[in-house]
């Protein structure tokens, strides 16, 4: 196996400038020039034990590659999402970047300027500036972890959030114990694979009692060609602990397909909350559908112990094609799962995403509320399951899926599951579809507002639900976003 | 035959033994709900003797409280002529034994060859075709009293039954159809496969009632088709609480604009039974009304499923459907599954849909307990009321049914606390 | 000043005016009146800019701030901004935009097409409290989305508010009295004569002269087959509640 060394080259100035004219364009499309490290394409044991070795990992990570990598061998791409693509050649994926200039986590000023500066054009600063606005950031370009702020003051607190490599040499008792918990390796095929190849990602702890005091936020971009991306969260609250998460992704726009198979496991121990919110902007191809990211992700929390919460809020805007279903675990008695998102599809963008709640804890709770936006060719599909078991006595579930349709050439699919197995239960489930209409468009036009900004309040409106769950900060990039997005598919 | 029909014919039979030899049902995403592992074992030859049968034998067999119809007897799988009361100008009658298939088999045509598993059961009539029946109405002619198919069997040993009926109504033609399969206490596992595909010219309408209450060992496959064209009417009730598998299932596709459909269901599932309703409305065209409105109580160690898929195509604008599935489980070890699916191509469209799936309302029991009623009474009363909503409505379209069909409910075992 | 002339429109091919001559004029109130069908409403449609509607021969002139503009050349919202107002006889319910913001941000649009300086969520409140209350309009109202689960009544008078926020210089009124009680009837025609000014132009589109009564037009215009065939004053108005159209 051999390591490649390369530098990125550069989109010319004047394209770059020509791109941000138009403004539904990619905004987040440049690439960086850092000198990064690669593998040589391809997958098979060497290169997990590579990957392995890289990183300096001890034994039972290693084998949890191997394993994972000898389970995935056996396993099937599935094929019954509502998604078309060319099929993937695994071989024909590199399965290793890395910035070449390795930076360490606890100096900013040792992380190569070029990427930093590519972090500030991201809109994420990993300053001081960013310190004061309260949100502690990790940042993983290419699967690398490269800076990480308020990382002292979180360690008063007790509370850890670090890379994932680094948790693995510094807190292995709390890895080994959690990792895979919630998702097995064997879960499903991108599980699987990203099991075995996940490069790095973030840990986070919060121990028992305390309320994290600033939002942990984590950026991912992907920016060296022909590589995929196999990140790693795993988000542990102790007992009586909560913490906002959030979590935001871009990559440079490419002609070809990149892949991302990320895996997020979040477990919340008694009387615990964890609230992870995400906007997704990964790169969704051009306007006849050439490049973009495959967007493969296994995300699930476990609300393991009684009067725990799990939240996911999510904004996905981008990605050629999204298969994701965060999903919650109610076992504890009491607890709680709630999915709120927003998915919006415009160009000939594919996304197959909802989520699973899955009751076996009595008294558990959990709410869905899902709004699809499709435009232009576009294809959004929900796919839900509620899973009421003879356990979860008094369990309630209350479902929402809205779609709203944006000119006739998209489609809007609806696919929710619900299975009881109990009498004590109440679930309610509920969906509409409707446009934006001429009529409304009209009115608002007629009291002098533009289509733009009608369009806005429209989609807005549509949104408010899931908007006013995300942090402010995030609620604003959001609301921005899909403005965007949706300004050449209106009018 | 036609030679082109026997190759048609051999073709979808080798289909149907591929499915049956090949495929787990289970991971069938379209029989997901069914349980079909019994295909195994049963005997796939249909009933061989025909039997007559009079209608004071019939009337010993069936109760039925109203009178004024045609009659369509079925006994064991074959059509007793004697008992055909319609005819004439405007209706005509056909019997179909074994060699009217190519009447039926344009229908089959349809049916895609990639959707074998899908069509399992439509593959497996037609490869086992035993009799049919087509009734055809002319022009703007009303058949004034309601056709009643009453599907009998006599036979004590394990066999499967394969029919057809086909219904054609010519524009402005009306008909009624009662469609009544009885509880006979038999020793053995018997299999009905119907299937009925109706076709429906400019503003026809047809009204239909299916009352399923088989013997606890009887498997029921219960295929229904309905094509219309311009202002066209269908409106459908199903009633399950018999077999031990039950599904039934139902296709729609809107041909022309001004179409109407109304798909309403009750099932009453309980004990080891497995009911299962697979409705697909394809709204081919624009400005066409579907609604479905499905009700279910399950208790024991039932199994029931509920897929209700609505697709809405390309330039179909203006299409209006609306879904309803509630579903009260009364015991633990009962499972319901309910899977709305809307599949939207159009965007000027009103397309909802909503399920609910849980207990009674607490309050209500409350209510009724701060009275002095049983919480077991109270529960039976709530329960009792759900299912009533549907004997109501029926009624509206089918008032020559009179108190029959609500008595039959009210007096069914699956209010017994035992069961 | 608005100079309506030999103006023809056409809805899915059907043609709904068919010739329509009209000048209105700062100051004055105009009373359109007319059997069902006859293009009343299509005249304020056709001037508002509806999608549905085609201009198929005629123009319509607007002048404001000594500029003469060809209205029919203009975009729905720049016409709104340029003071050119339709109240709605069936305005729309848009579920999750509340009535509040929607009002500031048309507000605003406005103010910043004018050169004049937005308002901020606080001062806009002040602004349309006052407003609100001389409508009899509930703070409730505003915090709703737009029009939702409004009575008929509460949504006519949320035009009417719209109208008062957004001071036109012609507003174009689509039977706003219908459907109404007489106190309502009467808490809209106060609030109309309040926005009335030396400057505007006001068209009451009418079926009954009740309204008439209260806010007393210059001249009124009797309606049929998509033209005008008879203009008066206000009482023509009242034989018409006497006599009906049929000599018209």
């Amino acid at each position: 196996m051999e390591i490649e060394n390369k530098v990125v080259e550069d989109v010319p100035h004047d394209k770059k400038e020509a791109s941000k004219v138009l403004a539904s364009e990619y905004q987040f499309g440049f690439v960086s020039d850092v000198e990064s490290e690669s593998f040589a394409k391809g997958l098979d044991e060497e290169v997990v034990k590579k990957i392995s070795a890289i990183k300096g990992e001890p034994d039972f990570i290693r084998d949890f590659r191997l394993k994972a990598f000898a389970t995935w061998k056996k396993m099937q791409e599935p094929t019954w999402a509502a998604v078309d693509y060319p099929p993937i050649d695994f071989q024909d994926i590199s399965y290793y970047s890395a910035p070449k200039k390795r930076p360490k986590v606890d100096s900013l000023e040792e992380v190569d300027p070029e990427l930093l500066r590519t972090f500030e054009r991201l809109g994420i600063p990993l300053t001081e500036q960013k310190r004061l606005t309260g949100v502690a950031v990790e940042a993983v370009f290419d699967s690398i972890t490269v800076g990480n702020t308020h990382q002292k003051e979180l360690e008063d607190l007790g509370i850890i959030f670090c890379s994932f490599s680094e948790a693995v040499k510094k807190h292995p008792e709390l890895i080994k114990k959690y990792l895979g918990m919630v998702i097995p390796m064997s879960d499903n095929f991108y599980a699987a694979l990203n099991s075995a190849v996940f490069s790095d990602g973030s840990f986070c702890y919060i121990p028992k009692g305390v309320t994290c005091p600033i939002d942990l936020s984590t950026y991912f971009r992907i920016n060296a060609s022909e590589t995929g991306q196999f990140e790693r969260t795993l988000v542990v609250a102790d007992e009586g602990s909560s913490v906002n998460y959030l979590e935001g992704c871009t990559a440079p726009m490419r002609d070809e397909n990149q892949l991302h198979a990320a895996v997020v496991e979040l477990v919340a121990l008694e009387g615990a909350t964890i609230n992870y919110s995400t906007v997704q902007n990964w790169y969704s191809g051009d306007k006849d559908g050439k490049g973009g990211i495959y967007n493969f992700v296994t995300k699930r929390g476990l609300c393991k112990e009684p009067n725990s919460k799990i939240s996911w809020t999510q904004v996905e805007a981008g990605a050629a094609i999204t298969w994701k279903y965060p999903s919650v675990i109610l076992r504890g008695d009491n607890s709680i799962g709630e999915f709120y998102s927003v998915a919006l599809t415009n160009k000939k963008m594919q996304a197959d995403t909802g989520t699973k709640m899955i009751h076996s804890g009595k008294n558990t709770r959990s709410k869905i509320v899902s709004k699809g936006i499709s435009a232009d060719d576009s294809k959004n599909v929900y796919r839900g399951l509620v899973k009421i078991g003879p356990g979860a006595e008094n369990a309630r579930n209350f479902t929402q899926c809205d779609s709203l349709l944006v000119k006739d050439k998209c489609s809007a699919i609806t696919y929710p599951n619900i299975e009881v197995k109990n009498n004590s239960v109440i679930l309610e489930h509920e969906a509409t579809t409707s446009k934006i209409s001429e009529e409304q468009i009209f009115y608002l036009q007629s009291r002098g507002i533009s289509l733009e900004q009608g369009v806005s309040l429209l989609i807005n409106g549509f949104c408010k639900e899931i908007f006013q769950k995300l942090p402010l900060e995030f609620s604003v990039e959001a609301v921005k976003l899909l403005e965007l997005k949706l300004e050449s598919s209106v009018g | 035959m036609s030679k082109e029909m026997s190759r048609f014919k051999q073709v979808t039979k080798e289909g149907f033994y591929e499915v049956l030899q090949g495929t787990d049902f289970r991971k069938n995403e379209y029989w997901k709900n069914s349980d079909l592992s019994f295909l195994k074992t049963f005997p796939l030859e249909n009933f061989s003797s025909p039997k007559k049968m009079a209608w004071a034998e019939i009337e010993k067999m069936v109760k039925l409280e109203f009178k004024d119809f045609h009659p369509l007897v079925f006994v064991n799988g074959c059509l007793v002529e004697e008992l055909l009361s319609f005819g004439g100008d405007g209706v005509s009658v056909k019997h179909f034994k074994g060699d009217g298939e190519d009447v039926f088999a344009d229908v089959h045509r349809d049916f895609k060859e990639d959707e074998k598993v899908k069509n399992f059961f439509l593959n497996y009539n037609f490869s086992f075709f035993q009799e049919g029946v087509s009734v055809e109405l002319a022009k703007n002619y009303v058949l004034e009293k309601p056709i009643l198919l009453l599907s009998l069997i006599s036979e004590t040993k394990e066999a499967a039954s394969n029919n057809a009926v086909m219904l054609n109504l010519a524009e402005g033609a009306k008909l009624k159809i009662i469609e009544v399969h009885p509880n006979h206490s038999g020793e053995h596992s018997l299999l009905k496969n119907k299937a009925f595909f109706l076709n429906l010219k400019k503003g026809a309408q047809v009204k239909h009632f299916t009352m399923q209450d088989e013997s606890e060992k009887n498997y029921h496959i219960n295929f229904t088709k309905v094509s219309l064209l311009e202002q066209a009417e269908y409106k459908s009730y199903v009633f399950q609480q018999g077999a031990k598998l039950g599904v039934s299932q139902k296709k729609i596709s809107f041909l022309a604009e001004g179409g109407k459909v109304s798909l309403n269901g009750l099932f009453l599932a309980q004990g080891e039974q497995n009911l299962d309703h697979n409705l697909e409305v394809e709204h081919r065209i624009g400005n066409c009304v579907s609604e479905q409105n499905y009700l279910g109580l399950i208790k024991g160690n039932s199994k029931a499923g509920f897929t209700g898929k609505v697709k809405v195509y390309k330039n179909a604008q203006k299409t209006d459907s609306s879904q309803l599935n509630k579903v009260i489980v009364l015991d633990k070890t009962a499972l319901m599954k309910t899977r709305p699916q809307l599949e939207i191509y159009a965007d000027d469209v009103k397309c909802g849909h909503g399920a609910t799936v849980g207990k009674l309302d607490d309050e209500n029991v409350f209510y009724l307990m701060s009275r002095g009623i049983t919480r077991n009474e109270a529960t039976k009363t709530l329960a009792n009321a759900f299912a009533i909503q549907f004997s109501n409505d029926l009624k509206q379209d089918f008032p020559e049914l009179g108190e029959w069909f609500e008595n039959e409910l009210l007096n069914s075992n699956f209010w017994d606390d035992k069961r | 000043m608005l100079t309506i002339k030999n103006l023809h429109a056409e809805i899915n091919g059907k043609p709904v005016l068919n010739g329509i001559d009209l000048e209105l004029k700062p100051g004055e109130v105009h009373a359109v009146m007319g059997p069902n069908g006859a293009g009343k409403s299509s005249l304020s449609k056709v001037i508002a800019g509806h999608p549905f509607y085609e201009v198929t021969k005629g123009e319509v002139e607007y002048e404001v701030n000594f500029k003469k503009r060809k209205l029919l050349e203009m975009e729905v919202d720049e016409r709104a901004r340029e003071g050119v107002f339709m109240s709605f006889q069936y305005p729309l319910e848009i579920p999750g935009v509340s009535n509040l913001e929607f009002l500031r941000t048309a507000f605003n649009a406005i103010c910043k097409h004018q050169g004049a300086p937005e308002m901020d969520v606080f001062d806009f409140s002040d602004f349309v409290a006052e407003k609100r209350k001389m409508l009899g309009i509930s703070e409730d109202l505003l915090e709703r989305d737009i029009n939702v689960d409004f009575s008929g009544g509460e949504k006519k008078k949320n035009e009417i508010l719209q109208m008062a926020v957004l001071s036109p210089k012609v507003a174009f009124l689509d039977e706003t009295d219908s459907g109404l009680d007489v106190d309502s009837l009467k808490t809209i025609a106060d609030g109309i004569s309040k926005v009335r000014a030396k400057d505007n132009i006001i068209v009451l589109i009418t079926h009954y002269h009740r309204i008439l009564a209260y806010l007393s037009p210059d001249y009124v215009h009797i309606f049929k087959d998509g033209k005008i065939t008879k203009t008066g004053n206000k009482d023509l108005a009242f034989r018409i509640e006497q006599e009906g159209y049929k000599d018209f």
